[in-house]
């Protein structure tokens, strides 16, 4: 379905400068870094939604993700110093610092027995305590509990960790995380990949080369995977252009990216409090950007979580096609500030999406569809 | 449709309910054997079969799952029988009777599992046969009609559907709808109907099988079906016993139905003329959300062609709060102070009067916020006419009218307008407002805007100096039937710029919503954000937290590439704030 512009929305296009772009959009031509260097720049952020908008309804039509997961951080110490970050250099007894026991991570699992929940989202601090045995058996653990649950765990950055630690390679790591049950790569931990930006904000974590190495190997060995980008810090609007190019080119590659989630920082409780957060306006132009930039990805994702379920909702008309999940026990926003509540139910979920005059869609982890919304 | 749906499916006791009633003007129904139907799916020759649920996972198998209705168990499904002469524990093989392959592999899982004979060799036999070869050590797996009617011999019967049961918790699902992935919308919706006319015709069945099927047999495919079927694919895959692939159900269609809107309309109400009601319903009812804002935000360029957004630097108070809050809001420089008169008592008038005096007289703060209903109900309380209260109000110093939140319609009432004419009878002014989530359709929403566009024609033609502006907030009920999400305050805020060519300014009243939301809704026809106050936090609701800060709302107009402008209650004095220094980063 191709939903064209109205002669209004046409008018309004040339007036700001952007029929060049619209038509290289209409006729599938790639955007290049200045297309989307003045699109961050356009100041009329109606039509660059409208824009995005029709990417998002060529591909999709009206309809909209969402799913029901389980979070778990099983740990919140990490040795790595991102300043962005309200878990950074927490250490094993600190008053904030919490790891898991098996038990107790198994135990947030089988507390939802009843739940139509499809899917596991594992990211932890980088804890420089646990030995690989225990990633291993909280898989495994999580597998036995629950065989149908997909397991999306570790980002780039802790296979990294794993990887250095333990003295394998990004493909022994993997594999055997595969074995004990891993489905896929979470997305997180990407933040800015433009080197300047990223010394600044996470100079001791994997680099952008590094980041992207792991999701190659990983799209390599079949796992699919999510990509992010941490919008609104202290990086500037060419190195968000930078960043989305970068996984525009492994994509082509691999093809293994299945959603790009922009990740609004949030400033409590971390070395950036002094700076103000991204407001509305800068959330809704990067959904629309990334749409518009990464023709290779197919879905965008608002995560409702740290964006507040109003503005979530109004992301469906700047190119968002996912809202993510009805999200049980999130802590890495909500220790950074976020007010959104921890669950949204599905039935509000689907609401919402309805509410948009969009067509809701329950989906797991790999985009099936896993009952009716 | 031109061609009807080739529909395959088991021919067994426990579908019929299931596919009695596919209408045949859309269905042409084949009754075969489970393993016949997988294999005309796969070749090809059936659009649509009842498969058992191993045959989803066969090599080249691509099939959906049609939402609604499966055969499933939860607890004792009686067809589904692990049997032998001798107690399971002593049993040195078992045979697995061909004719369920999903049966056998569930037998197999669970006597690897809560069975606790992974260690017992199984061997297929020809289907049908399972009981016969139940002798001596030898256990079997019997399904259907052979479960139902064993030999007296068979003294160990283990009912795997009650096993299942009690190690998952979950129903187990045998049979489901299965089809191609392009199978039309309305073949899915007739296999949902056929079901929905069958479940009641199971009480209507001989008693030797109602209790089968209304009992043993589980059809619904809800998420606790969902489960354990997602559960036992799982362990079927993990176990080898499955082939790999994934479940997926037919999805929704993927565009929500929408009216066509005629093409001109939208350029035509971004020219700013008046919409007629006809008009103003098509675009409420068809114009996608983008294109309405972008309406919209043409006629905000026309009206006010400065990239400028007003805000009123003004704070709530009561009357009983009146002092401390008086003096909080003067120290943080608001122009205005809101008041709320609260339900109406004998002497509310007299505070009221009282209030607006030492408002003005002591800390120099004009005063708003009384509406049509407060007037009302104070002039009454107080056993004089409106017309007295106001007066007396205004010679102490009132100087703005209106602003509480108003449920669609009121506009219509006879002492709405009485009020609002006598307000502006003295010269008051004041917003008009729209509460969205107070039970009203977007009919009433509708009705409400062109009602006030009539009112505001009527005042300025008497002379009288009309609304300054409409001021939209929702109350975020989340209520389904209410339509009052961020997406309906946008889409309102939108329309109200389209339909009200008479009032000048359209405020973005945004606490429930967030100032991200309200920065949206400066390209969607808004060009103010109402009041707000520095240093102030409002509405810390669950989940919901949003600061009324005008530094905050200053530092939104700001980044969404407007200058913030400091107004009082009617635009008369403007203060336009310099704007803040580029900053080196990309935040905005």
């Amino acid at each position: 379905m191709v939903t064209e512009l109205s002669p209004l929305t046409r008018r309004r296009v040339q007036d700001r400068g952007l029929a060049d772009i619209a038509e290289k959009l209409a006729a599938g031509v790639r955007l290049d870094f200045d297309d989307g260097m003045r699109l961050f720049t356009t100041p009329d952020l109606g039509t660059l939604g409208l824009l995005a908008n029709r990417e998002r309804e060529r591909r999709h039509g009206d309809l909209t993700y969402f799913n029901r997961n389980l979070h778990i951080n099983a740990t919140n110490v990490c040795e790595a110093t991102c300043i962005f970050c309200s878990f950074s250099r927490l250490k094993t007894g600190d008053p904030n610092a919490y790891t898991m026991s098996l038990e107790e991570a198994l135990g947030r699992v089988r507390a939802l027995r009843g739940e139509l929940i499809t899917e596991v989202h594992v990211v932890n601090g980088l804890n420089p305590d646990l030995p690989w045995s225990y990633y291993l058996d909280l898989l495994r653990g999580i597998k036995a509990e629950r065989a149908d649950l997909h397991i999306k765990g570790f980002t780039a950055v802790e296979i990294h960790y794993f990887a250095v630690k333990f003295g394998k390679t990004y493909e022994t790591v993997l594999r055997e995380l595969m074995e004990a049950g891993l489905g896929s790569l979470p997305g997180g931990g990407a933040e800015i990949f433009h080197p300047r930006a990223r010394k600044k904000l996470c100079d001791d974590k994997v680099d952008a080369e590094g980041w992207l190495e792991v999701h190659r190997t990983a799209h390599e060995l079949g796992l699919r995977s999510n990509c992010t980008m941490l919008f609104g810090s202290i990086e500037t609007l060419e190195e968000r252009v930078d960043h989305m190019l970068r996984l525009r080119a492994l994509q082509d590659h691999t093809g293994g990216f299945q959603t790009f989630i922009p990740l609004r920082f949030h400033h409590e409780n971390n070395k950036l409090e002094r700076l103000r957060e991204p407001t509305g306006f800068d959330s809704l132009r990067t959904y629309a950007v990334a749409r518009l930039m990464l023709d290779n990805i197919d879905h965008i994702k608002a995560y409702w979580i740290m964006l507040g379920i109003e503005l979530a909702q109004l992301a469906l008309s700047w190119g968002v096609d996912d809202l993510d999940g009805t999200v049980r026990e999130e802590r890495i926003y909500h220790m950074a500030g976020a007010r959104t509540p921890q669950t949204l139910g599905r039935a509000d979920l689907v609401q919402l999406i309805r509410d948009a005059g969009r067509v809701p869609v329950e989906r797991d982890t790999l985009y099936h569809v896993v009952a009716e919304a | 449709m031109s061609k009807k749906i080739r529909v395959a499916c088991v021919g067994y006791t426990n579908a019929w309910p299931l596919t009695r009633f596919l209408d045949p003007e859309l269905f042409e129904v084949e009754a075969c054997v489970p393993s016949v139907a997988a294999r005309r799916l796969n070749q090809g020759e059936a659009d649509v079969g009842l498969v058992p649920v191993a045959s989803l996972f066969d090599k080249g198998a691509h099939w959906r799952v049609a939402p609604g209705w499966c055969i499933g168990s939860d607890g004792d499904v009686d067809s589904v029988l692990l049997v032998g002469e001798t107690p399971l524990s002593e049993w040195e093989e078992v045979v697995l009777d061909g004719e369920s392959r999903t049966s056998v592999i569930l037998a197999q899982i669970l006597l690897r599992g809560p069975l606790g004979r992974a260690d017992i060799p199984v061997r297929a036999v020809d289907a049908g046969t399972g009981a016969f070869h139940a002798q001596g050590r030898v256990g079997a797996v019997v399904i259907g009609d052979a479960a139902l009617n064993l030999p007296s011999r068979l003294t160990t019967r283990v009912d795997l559907g009650r096993v299942w049961k009690d190690w998952t918790g979950l129903p187990f699902v045998f049979a489901v709808w299965a089809g191609r992935p392009d199978l039309p919308r309305e073949a899915i919706d007739g296999l949902r109907t056929a079901g929905e006319r069958g479940m009641p015709e199971r009480a209507l069945a001989p008693a030797s099988e109602r209790d089968y099927l209304t009992r043993a047999i589980r059809y619904a495919l809800d998420d606790r079906a969902l489960m354990g079927l997602r559960r036992f694919v799982a362990l079927g895959q993990s176990a080898g016993l499955l082939g790999a692939g994934d479940l997926s159900l037919y999805g929704p269609e993927p565009v929500a139905p929408r009216t066509a809107l005629p093409s001109d309309l939208l350029t035509r109400a971004a020219r700013g003329e008046p919409l007629d009601a006809a008009s103003a319903h098509a675009l409420s009812a068809s114009a996608p959300t983008g294109e309405l804002a972008a309406a919209a935000d043409e006629v905000r360029w026309l009206r006010a062609p400065a990239r400028e957004v007003t805000w009123l630097p003004a704070g709530n108070l009561t009357l009983d709060n009146l002092e401390a809050r008086a003096t909080a809001l003067s120290a943080k420089k608001a122009l205005a102070a809101v008041l709320h008169p609260g339900v109406a008592e004998a002497d509310t008038l007299d505070r009221a009067v009282a209030a607006i005096r030492t408002l003005k007289g002591d800390h120099g703060l004009s005063t708003t916020g009384i509406g049509a209903d407060d007037l009302q109900g104070m002039a009454i309380a107080a056993g004089v006419s409106p017309e007295a209260a106001l007066e007396r109000m205004v010679a102490a110093g009132l100087e703005g009218f209106g602003g509480p939140p108003t449920r669609a319609g009121a506009v219509l009432r006879p002492t709405w307008q009485a009020m609002h004419r006598l307000a502006g009878a003295h010269g008051l002014r004041g917003p008009a407002t729209l509460t969205l989530g107070l039970g009203e359709t977007r009919e009433d929403r509708l009705r409400h805007l062109l009602a006030l566009r009539e009112f505001q024609a009527e005042e300025l033609a008497a002379g009288r100096p009309g609304f300054t502006a409409l001021s939209v907030w929702t109350a975020l009920t989340g209520a389904p039937d209410r339509d009052d999400s961020a997406q309906a305050w946008l889409r309102t805020i939108a329309l109200a710029r389209l339909v009200l060519h008479n009032v000048e300014h359209l405020t973005a009243w945004w606490p429930s919503v967030g100032l991200g939301s309200a920065q949206a809704a400066l390209f969607a026809g808004a060009d103010d954000l109402g009041p707000a106050l520095v240093d102030e936090h409002a509405l810390a609701a669950p989940g919901r937290s949003f600061t009324t800060d005008g530094d905050e709302v200053e530092h939104h107009i700001r980044v969404a590439g407007f200058v913030p402008v400091r107004r009082d209650l009617d635009w008369t004095t403007l203060v336009r704030m310099t704007a803040a220094p580029e900053g080196r980063y990309a935040r905005a």
